[in-house]
């Protein structure tokens, strides 16, 4: 894989590729992407491979150092996600107005409940739906480990109290984790690593907010997942990086005009077929508010350096739900990249039924409409069938009307 | 007697909580005023440092549900959609309006978002709440927040809060849990001298009450219901088990206790019996008995282990010998929408009958809310008169 990658790349840099479908980068996404599924890793866990659900965030760093593969919370809702639903609501009977995705979570552990993946991490900061629902999923002999909740709530309030409560909680999950205290040379390594392909995705994106065309929003999205858990292998998911970075700078010296709406997402859509219907009526997505490129710093002592990234990105509005972030601060950042990138609308995207998202977005929506900057809220679920004509009639006629 | 919904024993203390909340509208004596939403909250801090102070769970209006869903859609349970309505400056409460700074800790995740939107109307301090219960990190952790919560106080007073001060809070605020306590244990009588809904302005009075005011008037009426002879009748005792109850939301009560003529006997909630389940450390340093104490309560289902909270619910049952529980949560209650089934489950196996509500502060569903209650007691009372029948039986066989 990694020989391939390596003809295709200089293969770029002689010739600059056109579209997205000659893109070697892409398509070893795609691979990579595909390696990080549940399956595949579900048979390494079943080969002696340490692997939990959860840490796949800021916290990857300490996973990683704990010779542990993070799986994504999103991998429970890929496949089978109405089954799980369903599970859900008949077994557990978790009521009807949580959102699809809580109940793909506790229905496909439930189905899920033989295999070799029992630990779950969990932070109680996030939002309270996935705390309880992981309540019922001790009942099916899972593992589940809170690390307690510390937040932030704005950043002048980063108290040194709390970073030391953190502190303390990183490493009662990596005692749990390797049965011994966490070497934390190896988190430091761990978080030079990731803040080596945090400042790649950086630069990926300020090169594709010129060519919002080139890399879609569906893999826009791996790419954001993948800067947070590097899906489990760093080594490879550099090199997927540095491959697109150098088509897109290809791209960047012959520059075509620009024939796309700028736009900026705000969240993150679940469905290809939005992404598609935004693309297919003129729009791109220049800016993106998602999972964010600050970097760790490697000036403190590592766990503290863990601690400060999630209270700042709390603070921030930043990494979503899953850490408490404020709602109250997003905005600023959407602000930012309408600013940066020249956007001409936003769409701001969240799952149905989730409170958090649903008053962000209404904040939001106050906000911009002061400001005179157009704004479409989209819900969807986290099932993979297409959206109803209705949502691509409304992202079509938003775009429409932005032209 | 007037139409309210306690006895009439109950009214002087109605009308000194009454009395209380037009002084806290009207700036009496112009002290600051403080507000906070949560019994995990403890207002021995504000009261050390003179603050005038309530719990703001005065909800149960379809009005201000709509007033709060300006901001939230409708994804929120309504007590959270309710704080910020009555907090919100076109309309809402003017008990909320008259709030000078309000603390609140990070529970569970809508209040917290609630807050902040909140302070886009007034001042507001959140605060961090560890989940994990038997953690000593996690209580040192809580011992600092409520530092930071004192020092936060004091600057909001002009003066510090001292420790001999907190101490001397923390065991008046014993007495008074220990006085609740008590009059709840008067309802472990066949035929409870106090009903459900007088338990529910007592813990009012708890909440919006100077505690030396509550204690005067509380003594005085726990006397006389204690002297109160059991005039025999056995009405069908129930525990209502769940989310917060706000303190206008009674209809679920009313029609147990009014209309069908049940008793509710204890609550497994914040807003009922719960908070005075436990009495702090009276000695050493009062953070840490303040930490622990709080943390040591009965637990919310929000709290880690869940296990806790079921052992906690179950054994009230059995304390209380309850002939049935009633489990309500609100909708998009997460902490007891999504827990329920292990709560129902638990309470069952400990051979407890539990109906399951789905609530909200909407009026029309008041009809069928009924049918399901009287058709729940129809049940326990048949079961009730079975268990007579088989004692007497078993008495007459034996
Ligand atoms: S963050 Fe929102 S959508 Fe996700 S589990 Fe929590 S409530 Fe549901
Ligand atoms: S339900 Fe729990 S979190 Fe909510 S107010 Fe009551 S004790 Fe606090």
């Amino acid at each position: 894989m990694g020989e391939v990658l390596e003809r295709s790349r200089r293969k770029t840099s002689r010739r600059r590729p056109r579209t997205a479908a000659d893109s070697a980068g892409l398509a070893a996404l795609q691979t990579l992407a595909e390696s990080y599924s549940y399956a595949n890793i579900q048979r390494e866990a079943a080969a002696g491979q340490s692997v939990l659900w959860g840490g796949w965030s800021w916290d990857s760093p300490l996973i990683y150092a704990c010779d542990t593969i993070p799986l994504g919370y999103d991998q429970l809702w890929y496949d089978d996600s109405r089954k799980s639903e369903a599970i859900a609501e008949d077994h557990f009977q978790v009521p009807g107005e949580f959102c699809s995705m809580i109940k793909a979570m506790i229905g496909r552990l439930h189905s899920d409940r033989d295999n070799n993946i029992k630990r779950i991490l969990h932070f109680g900061s996030g939002c309270e739906p996935i705390s309880s629902v992981l309540e019922l999923a001790k009942r099916d002999g899972y593992d589940v480990e809170t690390l307690d909740t510390v937040t932030a709530f704005r950043t002048a309030e980063k108290r040194a109290s709390g970073i030391a409560f953190l502190v303390s909680e990183l490493r009662r999950i990596g005692f749990w984790l390797t049965g011994h205290p966490v070497d934390e040379e190896r988190v430091a390594d761990e978080i030079r690593r990731k803040n080596l392909l945090l400042t790649k995705v950086e630069t990926l994106l300020d090169l594709r907010a010129r060519h919002p065309l080139y890399i879609p929003g569906i893999q826009t999205k791996q790419i954001f997942m993948g800067a947070m858990h590097m899906f489990g292998n760093p080594e490879q998911f550099g090199i997927v990086l540095d491959t697109l970075i150098a088509e897109l700078r290809a791209l960047d010296r012959h520059p075509e005009p620009a024939n796309y709406i700028p736009l900026v997402l705000a969240g993150s859509v679940g469905n290809q077929r939005l992404f598609q219907a935004i693309e297919e009526s003129g729009g791109g997505i220049a800016g993106w508010v998602y999972h964010g490129t600050q970097k760790y710093d490697e000036t403190l002592p590592p766990l503290e350096s863990l601690a400060h990234f999630v209270l700042d990105a709390q603070a921030r509005g930043d990494l979503g739900e899953a850490v408490g972030a404020s709602v109250a601060y997003r905005r600023i950042l959407v602000e930012e990249e309408v600013r940066k990138t020249g956007a001409r609308g936003i769409i701001s995207s969240s799952i149905i039924g989730c409170p958090y998202a649903s008053l962000m977005q209404q904040l939001e929506r106050d906000h911009f409409s002061k400001l005179g900057i157009p704004l479409i809220a989209l819900e969807t679920d986290v099932h993979r069938e297409p959206p109803t004509e209705e949502q691509i009639m409304r992202v079509k006629a938003f775009v429409e009307m932005l032209s | 007697m007037t139409n309210s919904v306690f006895s009439a024993d109950l009214l002087p203390i109605h009308a000194l909580i009454e009395a209380e909340q037009q002084a806290f509208i009207a700036d009496e004596g112009g002290r600051k005023r403080a507000g906070y939403f949560c019994a995990y909250t403890p207002p021995e801090i504000l009261n050390a440092a003179g603050l005038r102070h309530a719990r703001l769970f005065k909800a149960g209006s379809p009005e201000i549900v709509s007033q709060g869903e300006r901001y939230t859609q409708s994804v929120f349970c309504d007590f959270s959609k309710s704080c910020i309505g009555a907090f919100d400056k076109e309309g809402g409460d003017p008990f909320y309006h008259a709030v000078d700074k309000l603390y609140t800790f990070h529970t569970c995740a809508s209040m917290k978002r609630a807050a902040e939107v909140i302070e886009q109307f007034v001042p507001t301090t959140l605060l961090n709440l560890p989940r994990l219960r038997n953690e000593a990190a996690s209580r040192d952790f809580f011992r600092s927040e409520i530092l930071h919560y004192r020092d936060d106080v004091a600057e909001l007073v002009g003066r510090a809060v001292t420790d001999s001060e907190v101490s001397a809070q923390i065991a008046l605020y014993n007495k008074v849990r220990r006085l609740l306590r008590d009059f709840s244990e008067l309802r472990k009588r066949p035929n409870p001298p106090l009903t459900g809904l007088d338990f529910l302005e007592l813990v009012r009075g708890f909440y919006y009450l100077p505690p030396a005011t509550l204690l005067t008037a509380y003594e005085k009426l726990y006397q006389k219901l204690a002297r109160t002879h059991d005039d025999g009748s056995r009405p069908i005792r129930l525990m209502i088990s769940g989310s917060i109850m706000a303190d206008g939301d009674r209809r679920l009560v009313e029609l147990i206790e009014r209309e069908i003529g049940a008793r509710v006997v204890v609550e497994d909630h914040c807003t009922g019996y719960r908070p005075f389940a436990h009495t702090l450390r009276e000695d050493g340093d009062p953070f840490a008995a303040l930490a622990d104490g709080y943390l040591d309560q009965a637990p919310c289902a929000r709290m880690k282990p869940l296990d806790d909270s079921l052992d906690f619910s179950t054994g009230l049952a059995e304390e209380y010998g309850v002939d049935g529980v009633i489990y309500v949560y609100l909708k998009f209650c997460a902490c007891y929408g999504v827990s329920k089934l292990e709560f129902l489950d638990r309470l069952t196996a400990s051979g407890v009958p539990v109906l399951e509500i789905s609530s909200d502060y909407s009026v029309s569903d008041i009809g069928q809310l009924k049918t399901r209650v009287e058709a729940f007691l129809e049940v326990l009372q048949g079961q009730r008169d079975d268990r007579i029948e088989t004692n007497s039986k078993e008495h007459v066989h034996g």
